[in-house]
């Protein structure tokens, strides 16, 4: 049964009286009573399992639950666009969750079969359903949705812990720009909380708020998605640096630069310098290296900071938002707000007219998926070479969460010397 | 961050990634490349891994074949080849172009040895032009009646030598010998020129990710380990099942036979596997050394035996989905009357603690019903027969290789009611369907390994010898049958009736897949 990919599946929706199975498995949301959750999906998924193998027969597949907490309809359309994606790279139970601030809920409904219920939640669920080759049943994951009004948006997180999957691990994604911390009740159940920086447009208060998350907000781990979205730039540095007589060059670094780019739609204060991918990318080649920030301040452009290297050198850091070149208006491909688009890190011997050895990283502006990679020395300018660079999307970067457990000790780092850097305390 | 003479000596910037192969900058040389097997599985499966960014940006293909070729007409026939052949390909013609600036064509007759100075000349040139670091694998896509030639004239050309700092791999396919004699025979000139450590034999069922979960499956869970022997186990079932006739390869399966081609090596790997001791350690030979012992531990069919517990088959016409295809003797350039074997079935023990007096079921054929392989692990009868008729059926674990790769276990439960029946029924994992992706080639995961130096799931020297110490037996008796004792069978059924006499004095019969 081929899912509806239109917008109303991305609603609330009046099932058909007659057929609710059918629209659940066309990714259809059909109103259940909250109750009665589990025995509802239980009838609702018993047609396909009963197929065995026929027309109509579906796999139902969950390697783990997602809890997925957005306000506002927007966000709520947004975010279930992703899960769709997501659910094709890694089947789950997501548990999606959503305050209505238009105000109170109805008291009670009919469901699709004609039952009434009550409560002050409104509860959905659907199947997201994808073929994975032809001829093969549909892989379907399970979603089930909670509606509150803003007057009992408490009442949420309580009906989270009877509806999760046992032996499965948990993941709470908090969405929206505030950054706010879950109950704790339900975060002591997560293996990670998952937000996501990049959407703050107050770079310093976005570190701030990560920082008190990863401080004590109750889950096993934080995970940062602006973070994660710096993995394609770690994995060149530390690749790059895998060649020995590249690696002799940083005990010499003194100075990493750091760019991004500003397009007419973004501020040109340089306050787009200091969103948390750039921040963070600065913050995570000052920990490896083990710089310490003395002393930072803002410029026209993005921040200047003077740090001192574990041998006491005198070093620097800048962090610069430029205008978006030709290039990139010509492709209409500019990069995401606050992403980096350039990572220079250098060597300048004093006293000397020339400057010492050079790496340089740039996104090829006319092609977002390539970098260009150039090292320069005094004596000589190498070629530079163009290595792929894919950019991974927002469901990628959730689906890669949820496969396995993270590494957060160097984001932690990285964090902690990027608060320091800005001056979060 | 530690150091030493001023510089780092770890990477500071790897920590805290997920862990990757490192292939270092190296050369890939495809001897055979206008060949099928280049344009089908070798170039794809490296592309798949340059764009899963697992090789290094310094990186060269050469690929060097008799016809005549520059780098850019063979670029262009290669990128048709494979668009060709990968499906999965087809929509990033772009990138397999951009991919293909990384390969070059030399023109050399592998007989030559004039060709290999040329060749070498050419590497030198592309280790400066690309940074290839001396670093090479050769990758013999031939002919095997051309391995010990090219390898010899590599040597004397001085382009197999490894050294301190700079390594030299050389992968071959299947088949490794015909015999034990033409094994150790091939074995011995390899050997006077390369190192066992350099040589890489590859067995591309060894790749799939399923054979692999083999592994895992039973040294990563603690429950089923405890059953796997003779106490629990009454017997395994090994099946390689082909639907398609010997198409082109005539010639080539008349002389080999599907003892040859397929028991020899990708099913005795396939028991090897099932059949292990667990390993002290994931090291390459730890694993390789449990395998080699299972292939020792192979109790002989000789003379007699080798009739009473082996069936060979040969197909006739018949059809398949409602397609009518032609007997083996009716396919192009198969010798008329020719008694080669194109089914096999052999009752076969391992004879050490663990497997005493379990046998193992191996049957593989072409133009069966459909393309299936798969172990099946039947566990015996409880003591007690508690439930009444119909009798339960027994205990079966499933792992299924190929197409529908995952692992089924079936046991019996009570059917609804006031009554106790019991029902058997299906517990499923499925690749496909449980990680919502499909799995990488197995050329990809081979291909990886070699270039990165990992040589675990690659045929050791003494696993091959073993195997086929095991198989000559059998396969001298079959030849010196001609036509007594070959069964025939119609394209498109499961294989000679005869084959079910295997199973006398054991409760059971060969799964109806």
């Amino acid at each position: 049964m081929k899912p509806r990919r239109d917008q109303e599946r991305h609603e609330s929706h009046e099932s058909s009286a007659t057929s609710p199975v059918r629209e659940f498995l066309a990714g259809v949301p059909v109103a259940v009573d909250p109750l009665r959750i589990e025995r509802e999906l239980a009838a609702l998924w018993k047609p396909a399992s009963e197929a065995e193998g026929g027309e109509g027969a579906v796999v139902r597949a969950c390697l783990s639950n997602l809890v997925v907490h957005v306000s506002g309809a927007d966000e709520l359309c947004h975010v279930a666009s992703l899960l769709e994606e997501i659910s094709r790279h890694h089947p789950n139970r997501t548990l999606l969750l959503s305050v209505d601030p238009r105000g109170s809920a109805p008291r009670v409904e009919e469901n699709a079969a004609g039952v009434e219920h009550g409560g002050r939640l409104r509860a959905s669920v659907t199947a997201l359903c994808h073929s994975p080759a032809p001829g093969v049943a549909p892989v379907c994951s399970e979603q089930i949705r909670l509606l509150a009004s803003s007057d009992d948006a408490d009442l949420l997180a309580g009906a989270v812990a009877p509806l999760l999957v046992p032996d499965l691990p948990v993941y709470l994604w908090w969405t929206g720009e505030r950054l706010t911390a879950p109950p704790g009740h339900l975060a002591r159940l997560a293996e990670a909380l998952v937000v996501d920086s990049r959407r703050c447009r107050d770079g310093i208060a976005a570190l701030s708020a990560v920082h008190g998350l990863v401080e004590g907000c109750g889950a096993a781990d934080v995970i940062d998605l602006s973070w994660r979205s710096l993995e394609r730039w770690r994995r060149t540095v530390a690749e790059v640096f895998e060649e020995p007589a590249l690696r002799a060059v940083l005990s010499r670094l003194q100075c990493i630069e750091l760019e991004v780019e500003v397009t007419t739609n973004n501020r040109k204060d340089g306050a787009e310098a200091l969103r948390t991918p750039g921040t963070l990318l600065a913050g995570w080649a000052l920990s490896r290296l083990g710089w310490r920030t003395e002393k930072g301040e803002r410029t026209r452009t993005g921040w200047s900071a003077e740090c001192r290297a574990p041998d006491g050198a005198a070093t620097r850091v800048s962090l610069r938002a430029r205008e978006a070149g030709e290039a990139s208006r010509a492709t209409g491909r500019s990069a995401a707000p606050g992403a980096p688009v350039a990572l220079r890190l250098a060597t300048e011997v004093a006293g000397d007219n020339g400057s010492g050895p050079s790496l340089s990283l740039t996104v090829d502006p006319s092609a977002p998926d390539s970098l260009e990679i150039a090292f320069e020395t005094a004596a000589s300018c190498g070629l530079p070479r163009h290595v792929p660079f894919p950019h991974s999307g927002d469901a990628e970067l959730l689906a890669g969460v949820l496969d396995g457990p993270q590494q957060t000790g160097v984001f932690r780092e990285a964090l902690a010397a990027a608060c320091e850097l800005v001056g979060v305390a | 961050m530690s150091r030493e003479n001023g510089a780092l000596a770890e990477n500071p910037f790897a920590e805290g990634l997920p862990k990757r192969r490192s292939v270092e900058p190296c050369t890939v040389v495809l001897f055979g490349a206008t060949g099928d097997l280049t344009r089908r599985k070798l170039v794809p499966a490296l592309y798949r891994l340059a764009r899963g960014g697992h090789l290094p940006a310094k990186l060269a293909v050469l690929a060097v074949a008799r016809r005549d070729h520059s780098d850019a007409s063979f670029r262009e026939e290669l990128l048709e080849g494979v668009l060709r052949h990968a499906d999965d390909l087809t929509g990033q013609r772009a990138s397999v172009e951009r991919f293909l600036e990384n390969v070059f064509y030399q023109r050399a007759s592998f007989d030559d040895s004039g060709a290999y100075p040329r060749l070498r000349e050419r590497l030198d040139e592309l280790d400066q032009l690309r940074g290839t670091a001396g670093h090479r694998l050769h990758y013999l896509a031939t002919a095997p009646e051309y391995f010990a030639p090219i390898v010899e004239r590599l040597g004397a050309a001085g382009l197999a030598k490894a050294s301190a700092d700079r390594w030299c791999r050389i992968v071959v396919e299947k088949p490794f010998g015909r015999d034990l004699s033409s094994a150790r025979e091939l074995s011995r000139r390899l050997l006077e020129v390369l190192d066992e450590s350099q040589v890489y034999r590859i067995d591309h069922y060894l790749g799939k990710e399923t054979v692999q979960n083999i592994l895992a499956f039973r040294f990563a869970n603690g429950i089923f380990e405890p059953l796997w022997n003779q106490k629990y186990v009454d017997h395994v079932q090994i099946t390689v099942s082909e639907d398609i006739g010997v198409e082109s390869r005539g010639p080539y399966y008349d002389r080999a036979g599907a003892l040859r081609d397929v028991v020899q090596n990708h099913m005795l790997q396939l028991l090897s596997l099932v059949a292990m001791e667990p390993p002290a350690s994931l090291d390459a030979d730890a694993v390789r050394d449990e395998k080699e012992k299972v292939l020792r531990a192979l109790r002989p069919l000789e003379g007699d035996e080798a009739r009473r517990f082996t069936v060979r088959g040969q197909y006739t016409a018949g059809s398949i989905l409602g397609q009518e295809v032609k007997g083996y003797r009716e396919e192009e350039r198969v010798p008329e009357g020719s008694t080669t074997a194109t089914y096999a079935a052999l009752r076969i023990h391992v004879d050490n603690w663990r497997w005493a007096g379990v046998p193992f079921f191996l049957r593989h054929g072409k133009r069966l019903p459909k393309r299936v392989t798969e172990i099946a692990i039947h566990f015996r009868m409880p003591p007690l027969r508690l439930f009444g008729s119909p009798a339960p059926t027994p205990n079966t674990l499933i792992m299924n290789i190929q197409p529908d790769e995952g692992i089924s276990l079936a046991f019996g439960v009570k059917l609804p009611g006031p009554d106790i029946h019991i029902r058997p029924v299906k517990m499923d994992f499925r690749y496909g369907s449980s990680f919502g992706s499909s799995t990488p080639e197995a050329y990809e995961r081979l291909l990886l390994d070699a270039l990165s130096g990992d040589p675990t799931l690659f045929t050791r020297q003494d696993e091959v010898e073993s195997s086929w110490k095991f198989m000559d037996e059998t396969i001298a008796t079959w030849e010196a049958s001609g036509e007594e004792d070959l069964h025939f069978y119609h394209a498109g059924s499961w294989g000679p009736e005869a084959a079910t006499r295997l199973f006398e004095g054991v409760p059971g019969a060969w799964r109806r897949l």
